[in-house]
């Protein structure tokens, strides 16, 4: 099902949806720069937003979350703790929406995580598509992250008076009979639509040099490569761009006690797969002890391991990394370099 | 049923006896008194929980066919195992698992075992044995090489003597640094395996010890001709979550909690961060 | 089991540290019921020679407070470094760089002679410490972790990455991309990001990270627009204090 709803009614829409959840939208939060949070009224930038500085994830995988509680006094009492609560997230870009996507994948492969597919079951995905590059960083096409089929309930295209409304789920056809104003969409704004997408092919400049399929193997032969040495010297081992990443999702896990030394909590936080001591084990050995071994783990998640395991790019493009970087280390860049190196060899 | 349990919520278990083996380890029975049953394969491990300290990956070093108590065998290392050390019989712990995969033993019959025990490497190796002795017949061979690096550290002294009475076992003990009483074997364990005579077709050797030993081992084996497939190793790894979440334990393309933490040689030769 | 007896110690600072311990309020009242305030000079007036545990702020500037410290360190089973001061040196470590006769003179005038001046250094420097409490000032929720640590008899969570890791988890916008500069890239993190929250550059009061990268980081601030001289003293307001010197 698609439909149109009017740009004066979209306003209608996202307050109506607040009836029953918690709806977060985009904001700005000083010029250039955005942030999803929860909004009153709608007044999201859809239209030129660029990627918010964390990712959507942290409303399924928030920065610090509680898995257990527990009081070992008189006796040891554990309870698990699984927190959710009915929530939209409206204005999602097509990067992020592959971005839940796979954090779906990571999240339900081999064991299921509750803490995260609870909230997800309980989260509603209103996308915005993009019909131009949002900004110099992004890469999404490149990725194959640029057109999205599925991983939202509905994807708004703006058409210019109107909002074209895809509807992805039957949760998404639900909402939108109770909680919008719409017209049924007609075959020629059907072609529109796909004018319009034809017509953003190309636009975007940022790219890598190779197909995105070949890079797994191009990774796996680019262990000695001059690049990760020279990333050693340049990266600051920082973490910022683990935090930013939509797709990046390990973890630390540690407990609290109160301050009454018998209750407590077990909680799980971000980790940083750049960061020093994320593999070092209690005998002091590190098995990533520099910044380009940390590095070159880093960008074979996303291109490499995680590829291979779950077959799709696990970047999904965003550029956020690149942007947030302090030393600009640009992952467009680095895959290049690797890429051309491994083609002089 | 559906089983609407947490990844991260542990059993509560009860601490059944504590032994002291040595100033460093103590080995802990520890059971959920007839709420689980214990079914393992050898080579697993448990996320074991002490709350308001945090948790820690430990191997099973008990026998696969007790299913009433699971027994840890526990060096002081950092916090959470300095914390269980303090604890007494009676006092109740947290634990997840089995976790991970535990070596092939269907594959493992009919053949003549080599068993490389560095250090604590023979807590897990331990439960292996126990397998081994119990189905004897099913196997070959039985070779256990154990080395420390004192004799002060030597784990499990009565199974040691025990094995050693038992005749079909070949059993070889050696410490690096001897005191005046050792009379002993001395020298690195590797050194011990030039002069053993394999069937390399029908050998596995299964290989638990500290990072360095690896390397060494591998070499000797493979002057052995040992078929790659036929060396599995047991990788040590930072762990959080132990179901392939969290990322800590990750060796290239490969998790140890979730697809080890034993692994053959012909994988990890693949893996450039591995040995 | 009996309370712990802890003592609060003050050395060259403004004791602002333990000023940030006194606003714990009702904390505080739940830490007292764990261990037994004996000596505290900015609480309380009596003081006791007998306790196991010494929380000690400020550096170590004059050869009086030597002897001190180490009084301290003989009598306590656990001593704790109070903020940067005490950790790293801190400010006080500035005038380091100077004769200590000149510093002297533009402290004290022309009393200058009366007083035992030394090259400032952290507790460290002159005991062994078991504890730190980093920060210029401290955060109060580390200091409670640190208690507890000590309670529970295990290493304190204190953060070993950067300020950048704490800064981004709250969606701070980088400084870096406003046009300011910041240490938080180089700096130990556990302070929730305060000052590039609001919006001030992190001059690295919680000391360095482990193994940092100190001449990418150098470059990063001379790229934007620092010369050389300014960035070294962006490093030296907290870092001043060599251990080698
Ligand atoms: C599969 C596996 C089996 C193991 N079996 C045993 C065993 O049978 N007996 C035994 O004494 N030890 C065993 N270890 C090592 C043991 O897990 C570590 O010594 C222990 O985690 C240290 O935790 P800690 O809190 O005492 O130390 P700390 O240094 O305080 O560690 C803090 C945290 O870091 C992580 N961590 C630190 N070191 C390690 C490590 N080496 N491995 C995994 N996580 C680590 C843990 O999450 C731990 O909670 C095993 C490790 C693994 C991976
Ligand atoms: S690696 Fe960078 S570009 Fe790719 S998804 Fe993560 S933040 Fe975005
Ligand atoms: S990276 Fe691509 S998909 Fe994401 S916001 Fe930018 S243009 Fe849209
Ligand atoms: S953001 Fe840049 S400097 Fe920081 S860890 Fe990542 S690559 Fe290194
Ligand atoms: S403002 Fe400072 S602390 Fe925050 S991300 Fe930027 S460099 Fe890091
Ligand atoms: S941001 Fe930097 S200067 Fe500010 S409190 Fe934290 S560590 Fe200290
Ligand atoms: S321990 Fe978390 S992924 Fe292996």
């Amino acid at each position: 099902m698609r439909v149109l709803i009017d740009k004066k009614d979209i306003g209608f829409f996202f307050e109506s949806l607040k009836e029953e959840n918690t709806v977060y939208g985009v904001k700005q939060k000083e010029p250039g720069f955005y942030v999803f949070d929860e909004a009153e009224t709608f007044s999201d930038p859809l239209d030129k937003y660029t990627p918010t500085l964390l990712p959507p994830k942290k409303y399924l995988f928030p920065q610090k979350e509680t898995l257990l509680k527990f009081s070992t006094t008189p006796s040891l009492k554990v309870k698990q703790l699984i927190e959710f609560k009915k929530q939209v997230i409206f204005g999602v870009r097509p990067c992020d929406i592959h971005g839940i996507k796979l954090l779906d994948k990571v999240f339900t492969t081999d064991h299921e995580d509750k803490n995260y597919t609870q909230k997800r079951a309980n989260t509603i995905i209103i996308g915005i598509d993009c019909m131009k590059p949002c900004y110099k960083y992004a890469y999404c096409e490149s990725v194959g992250c640029l057109d999205v089929e599925d991983g939202f309930d509905v994807l708004l295209t703006d058409m210019g008076d109107c909002f074209y409304a895809l509807i992805g789920t039957a949760q998404g056809e639900a909402i939108i009979r109770k909680n919008a104003r719409f017209i049924n969409a007609n075959k020629s704004d059907d072609e529109k639509i796909k004018c319009m997408k034809e017509e953003r092919r190309g636009l975007f400049e940022n790219k890598f040099a190779t197909d995105i399929s070949n890079l797994p193997l191009l990774f796996k032969n680019a262990d000695n490569d001059p690049v990760w040495d020279e990333l050693n010297d340049r990266c600051l081992g920082c973490g910022r761009c683990n935090i930013v990443c939509p797709t990046c999702y390990c973890f630390d896990v540690f407990d609290c006690v109160d301050l009454n030394m018998s209750s407590g909590e077990r909680c799980r936080q971000w980790d940083a797969c750049t960061l020093k001591d994320f593999a070092v084990v209690a005998t002091g050995e590190n098995f990533r002890s520099t910044r380009g071994q940390r590095l070159r783990h880093r960008f074979n998640r996303k291109f490499n391991y995680l590829m291979t395991k779950h077959n799709t790019s696990f970047c999904v493009g965003c550029g956020r990394c690149s942007r947030s970087c302090p030393v600009k280390i640009d992952v467009v860049e680095t895959v290049n370099a690797v890429v051309n190196n491994r083609k002089t060899k | 049923m559906i089983n609407n349990n947490s990844l991260y919520l542990p059993e509560i278990a009860r601490i059944v006896s504590v032994r002291q083996l040595t100033e460093m380890e103590k080995y802990f029975e520890i059971s959920t008194e007839g709420k689980k049953e214990f079914s393992f394969n050898p080579g697993q491990f448990v996320q074991l929980s002490v709350f308001g300290i945090g948790e820690a990956p430990i191997s099973i070093s008990s026998s696969p066919f007790n299913k009433d108590t699971v027994g840890l065998c526990i060096r002081r290392m950092g916090d959470v195992t300095t914390a269980i050390h303090k604890l007494e019989i009676g006092a109740s712990v947290g634990i997840r698992g089995p976790l991970g995969n535990g070596f092939p033993v269907r594959e493992l019959k009919g053949k003549d075992i080599l068993f490389i025990a560095g250090g604590l490497g023979l807590a897990p190796l331990r439960s292996m044995i126990s397998y081994v002795l119990e189905k004897r017949k099913d196997f070959g061979r039985i070779i256990i090489l154990y080395g420390t690096k004192s004799p002060g550290e030597l784990l499990f002294r009565d199974d040691l003597e025990t094995w050693r009475q038992i005749e079909d076992i070949e059993l070889i003990i050696t410490v690096n640094r001897p005191d005046k009483d050792w009379t002993g074997r001395t020298g690195v364990i590797t050194r011990f395996i030039p002069s053993l005579e394999l069937e390399p077709q029908n050998t596995y050797a299964l290989v638990v010890g500290p990072p360095v030993m690896y390397k060494y081992a591998l070499l000797e084996l493979q002057e052995k001709l040992i078929p790659e497939n036929n060396i599995i190793m047991s990788l040590e790894r930072r762990m959080k979550c132990g179901v392939g979440k969290c990322g800590h334990c990750q060796i290239n393309g490969v998790y140890v909690c979730l697809d080890g933490p034993e692994f053959r040689y012909h994988t990890l030769k693949f893996l450039s961060e591995a040995i | 089991m009996s309370k712990i007896k802890a003592a609060f110690f003050s050395f060259t600072s403004c004791e602002g540290c333990q000023l940030t311990v006194l606003t714990l309020e009702e904390q505080l009242l739940e830490l007292v019921e764990l261990i037994d305030i004996v000596t505290f000079r900015e609480a309380m007036s009596e003081k006791s020679d007998v306790y196991d545990l010494a929380i000690v702020e400020g550096s170590i500037s004059r050869n009086s407070e030597i002897t001190q410290v180490k009084k301290i360190r003989d009598t306590a089973k656990v001593v704790v470094a109070l903020g940067a001061c005490a950790t790293i040196g801190g400010v006080n470590c500035l005038k380091n760089q100077y004769e200590m006769d000149a510093v002297k003179k533009i402290v004290y005038g022309s009393m200058a002679d009366n007083f035992d001046t030394i090259p400032a250094r952290p507790i460290e420097a002159v005991i062994k410490v078991d504890y730190k409490i980093h920060g210029c000032p401290i955060d109060k929720d580390e200091f409670v972790e640190v208690v507890k640590a000590i309670l529970q008899e295990r290493k304190p969570r204190i953060p070993e990455y950067s300020v950048c890791v704490e800064c981004q988890m709250k969606e701070n916008i980088c400084l870096f991309e406003k046009g300011m500069v910041c240490l938080g890239p180089i700096t130990r993190a556990g302070c929730k990001a305060i000052c590039p929250t609001y919006n001030d550059g992190c001059v690295g009061c919680r000391g360095l990270i482990d193994d940092p990268n100190v001449s990418s980081h150098k470059k990063l601030l001379t790229d934007h627009g620092l010369t050389i001289d300014e960035a070294i003293a962006k490093y030296m307001l907290f870092g001043s204090y060599n251990k080698n010197a």
